[in-house]
């Protein structure tokens, strides 16, 4: 059982039920950024990122009046976000789904950073390398993975989120990790490893 | 525990999930078979690279601007609308709007006169007010159009001597659409509010390209320009623009 709603999580939401327009934008402002993240984490990208975490917010609202706060709200927004990111992909109406279309086309490149040029090629490599092998996994794989890696949310919370079992969950992810571990491979001797091996 | 037992929980121990009995019995088990413990070991490290992934965060701007472009998605589509639409119609429209634009870059660029000026002079003696935002995005839209066009044309072959004063540009035009989208509020501006948004991130990538000649940046930014279509939204809210000052000279002088 998802641990209850804190009492300003709940006045909010009461508020955003009453379609109150300060409460829907303090709502979006509270949690854009864990939206948006987990977005990116899933597309790949900053444009479908963007994209899909708006259509949560959108999708939020319209069902927020039969939300009972049975589980935290952030939750409901994963759940949300995951769903909402499975259908795209069924209809594959995302961008990176382009083969071979390396996935960081986004604002890894925005970023203005004061590394050396050296580093930073290091450090876009890593980041092409990580990309493409979270690109390797299968659409359900990759949800539960961010989930657990990048979300910290514990399996029977994935469990809860995408409506499966703690066992299916357990297995998507030992397979995601199986298959990340094929992708990352040729990384096995990569110096900046040593320390990790 | 076996083997098919240590792999059914060996998730659960790298995320450190397993209770003290049960990490227990499966840290015997590791220590007595290579396979497994090399199992784990692989697993182990896999996610330690996965560790390092980064998240960029995309910028005070693009925050800050976050909850406007939510709000301009909020207004309902009419689902009766929605259905009417089928494929060929989309198909037809999408020729017309290639037809349109090669006809309006033809004009814009290959015609007589400045098009800036042509669309100033068309209505003198209506009293147009020239600092419309209307007038002031018809301006953004077609400076921001000949920057991403000049970063278009460049490629590998040719020297970037230009770099210094694109971003300047691009600094300037960023600002100009903070205050744009503030005037573009109305429900009848909102595709150019949207594009001005885009453009504004577009923009923002520009303005950090480095100063050295990054063709790999570039080809990004580029890339970004292609997917979001963004010169074909331009020369749609061209159009737009235009028609919309043609009514308006309409309705100022009926005889014209």
């Amino acid at each position: 059982m998802m641990p209850l709603m804190v009492d300003e999580e709940q006045e909010l939401l009461q508020r955003v039920q009453k379609d109150e327009t300060p409460a829907l934008q303090e709502f979006v402002e509270r949690y854009k950024k864990q939206i948006y993240f987990l977005a990116l984490d899933l597309t790949g990208n900053h444009y479908d990122a963007e994209d899909l975490s708006q259509d949560v917010f959108l999708k939020a609202f319209n069902a927020v009046k039969k939300f009972r706060g049975d589980s935290k709200l952030s939750s409901w927004l994963h759940r949300i976000t995951v769903n909402t990111y499975l259908d795209e992909r069924r209809k594959k109406s995302f961008r990176i789904m382009k083969i071979n279309e390396p996935m960081d086309q986004n604002f890894h490149e925005l970023a203005i950073t004061d590394s050396t040029p050296q580093t930073d090629l290091e450090r876009k490599r890593l980041q092409q390398e990580i990309d493409q092998a979270l690109n390797s996994l299968s659409p359900q794989q990759k949800s539960v993975f961010v989930l657990r890696h990048y979300k910290d949310l514990k399996l029977r919370e994935i469990a809860d989120v995408l409506q499966l079992s703690e066992g299916t969950v357990k297995s998507v992810l030992f397979r995601a990790i199986r298959k990340l571990q094929e992708a990352l491979s040729s990384y096995r001797f990569h110096p900046g490893l040593e320390e990790a091996q | 525990m076996n083997c098919k037992q240590f792999e059914s929980v060996v998730v659960d121990a790298l995320y450190q999930e397993l209770d003290p009995a049960q990490q227990e019995v499966f840290d015997i088990h590791r220590a007595g078979c290579p396979d497994c413990a090399s199992i784990y070991e692989k697993m182990s490290v896999t996610l330690d690279v996965m560790s390092r992934r980064e998240h960029q965060d995309p910028g005070e701007q693009f925050w800050k601007g976050y909850y406007q472009r939510l709000e301009t998605k909020m207004e309902p589509v009419k689902p009766e609308v929605r259905n009417m639409v089928q494929p060929w119609m989309l198909q037809v429209a999408a020729t017309v709007v290639l037809l349109l634009t090669g006809f309006l870059i033809g004009r814009n660029y290959f015609g007589p006169g400045d098009p800036g000026v042509e669309f100033v002079k068309k209505a003198p003696s209506q009293q147009v007010p020239v600092q419309t935002a209307d007038y002031r995005a018809q301006q953004f839209l077609d400076r921001s159009q000949v920057l991403l066009l000049g970063l278009i044309d460049l490629n590998s072959g040719t020297p970037d001597s230009s770099s210094n004063s694109r971003k300047q540009l691009s600094n300037d035009l960023i600002l100009q659409a903070d205050s744009l989208q503030e005037e573009l509020k109305d429900p009848q501006h909102r595709r150019l509010r949207e594009l001005v948004s885009e453009l504004e991130i577009i923009l923002l990538q520009i303005a950090n390209l480095e100063e050295k000649n990054d063709l790999r940046e570039i080809e990004m930014v580029k890339g970004g320009v292609d997917r979001k279509g963004i010169l074909l939204k331009i020369n749609i809210e061209q159009m737009r623009m235009s028609d919309r000052t043609h009514e308006e000279d309409k309705k100022a002088n009926p005889h014209l």
